[in-house]
């Protein structure tokens, strides 16, 4: 009895030992449990804040995309509409009599306005660029030798003590967006001039030798400073030694992004013994690569 | 209407453009008629006895845009035969097939084109 009395009692606490086991076990449960749903809980109330936060973002975008609509128009109608009028009138001016002075004055003032309106374009193609999608190309049949020749007039004319030279191999003939192609090379030219000696003429080499593309050079006798060398494409530059002008500093960044729109590449050396050689590559092909967007 | 006319309709929301070209056009030995919107180009058009020589027409413009009074102007048969030439700054939102002269005006490439055209 005494065993069995033993045994039994012995029994009792192991029974219960496994039952304290089973209760701390579950109890741990419950607590994992707990402590799972309160992370679940905390899950999905970020997914909840993330979700909101994304809305916002979305809606914030969507308005960046109105402003920049409301900004390109703004740009292109309101601002550009008075200027046309300031053009117009200082023109009408300027044809009165060309001996009076009004006339010198109505000069200065057309050229002030054309140098607005440029900015004014340039402001637009960068809105384009960066907030719009990029730039539309409408290419057709040209050819680059014609174009090269059209801006050597006009710059020479408007530089009569500067030279600009120009050697053309191979066929100069692409499918290209003639607009965008002037500006990409009378900006180009023109910054060659500018910032080139005067005795010495600027070079544009065109060739189109090889079947899917044409390269062009242009080449100056100035240097372009070591430091702007590497961010030379870079939008607004402005306030760098180098640019001289007037301007924005957007010049060479969209002429970058035209070439690139046309699926071609542009690069810059420079060094004092050499001077300054832009070179680009422009393939022949009709169809231009997807906008750059950044 | 008969198309001997030698007025010329001016169409622009900027009253000084307007102003210049009346100005420049006259001197020219031009009548000019003005309207500073579709709405009431389409007016004027409607109102005129004797066809216009050409009208000037802008694009953007409050009311109505320089788009409708040309289609409206083609789908009229009064006024379909009235040359047109869209004065912008934006070429690519002119209609197809008229004749462009880009903002600001080069009034010599403005009277060539009266002379040619009108």
């Amino acid at each position: 009895m005494e065993a069995a009395g033993r045994d039994h009692t012995s029994r009792v606490p192991a029974a219960s030992d496994a039952s304290r086991r089973e209760i701390a076990e579950l109890r741990q449960r419950a607590r994992a449990l707990e402590t799972e749903i309160a992370q679940r809980k905390e899950l999905e109330r970020a997914l909840r804040e993330a979700l909101v936060r994304e809305k916002e973002a979305r809606a914030e975008a969507e308005r960046s995309v109105r402003y920049n609509e409301m900004f390109a128009g703004m740009l292109g109608h309101d601002l550009r509409n008075p200027l046309s009028a300031i053009t117009t009138g200082a023109n009408y001016i300027a044809r009165l009599d060309p001996s009076q002075k009004s006339t010198k004055a109505a000069t200065r003032i057309l050229s002030s306005a054309e140098r607005m309106a440029r900015m004014i374009d340039q402001l637009l193609d960068f809105t384009r660029i960066r907030v719009g999608g990029g730039l539309a190309l409408a290419p057709s049949r040209l050819d680059l030798d014609e174009l090269l020749y059209k801006i050597k007039d006009e710059l020479e004319a408007s530089n009569p003590e500067r030279s600009i030279m120009i050697e053309v191999v191979g066929s100069a003939v692409g499918e290209w967006d003639r607009d965008r192609l002037l500006q990409v090379f009378s900006n180009l030219v023109g910054n060659a001039l500018h910032h080139g000696s005067e005795g010495v003429p600027v070079v544009i080499r065109c060739d189109g030798v090889a079947p899917d593309r044409v390269e062009v050079s242009i080449h100056n006798g100035g240097v372009v400073p070591a430091e702007v060398l590497p961010v030379i494409f870079e939008p607004f530059r402005g306030n760098t030694r180098y640019q001289r002008t007037r301007g924005l500093g957007l010049g060479l960044f969209i002429t970058q992004q035209i070439v690139v729109a046309h699926g071609g590449t542009i690069d810059v050396a420079s060094t004092r013994e050499r001077g300054t050689t832009f070179h680009l590559v422009l393939p022949r092909g009709a169809r231009p690569m997807p906008p750059a967007i950044h | 209407m008969s198309p001997a006319s030698n007025t010329i309709v001016v169409v622009d929301d900027e009253e000084t453009i307007c102003e210049t070209l009346k100005d420049v056009l006259e001197e020219e030995g031009y009548a000019v008629e003005i309207a500073s919107d579709g709405v009431d180009a389409l007016a004027l058009l409607r109102r005129l006895t004797v066809a216009p020589r050409m009208v000037i027409l802008d694009l953007l413009m409050p009311r109505m845009d320089g788009n409708t009074v040309f289609s409206t102007m083609k789908d009229d048969p009064a006024l379909a035969d009235i040359p047109v030439v869209i004065s912008t700054s934006d070429p690519s939102r002119a209609p197809s097939g008229v004749l462009i002269m880009k903002k600001p005006v080069d009034l010599d490439v403005l009277l060539d084109t009266i002379r040619k055209h009108g």
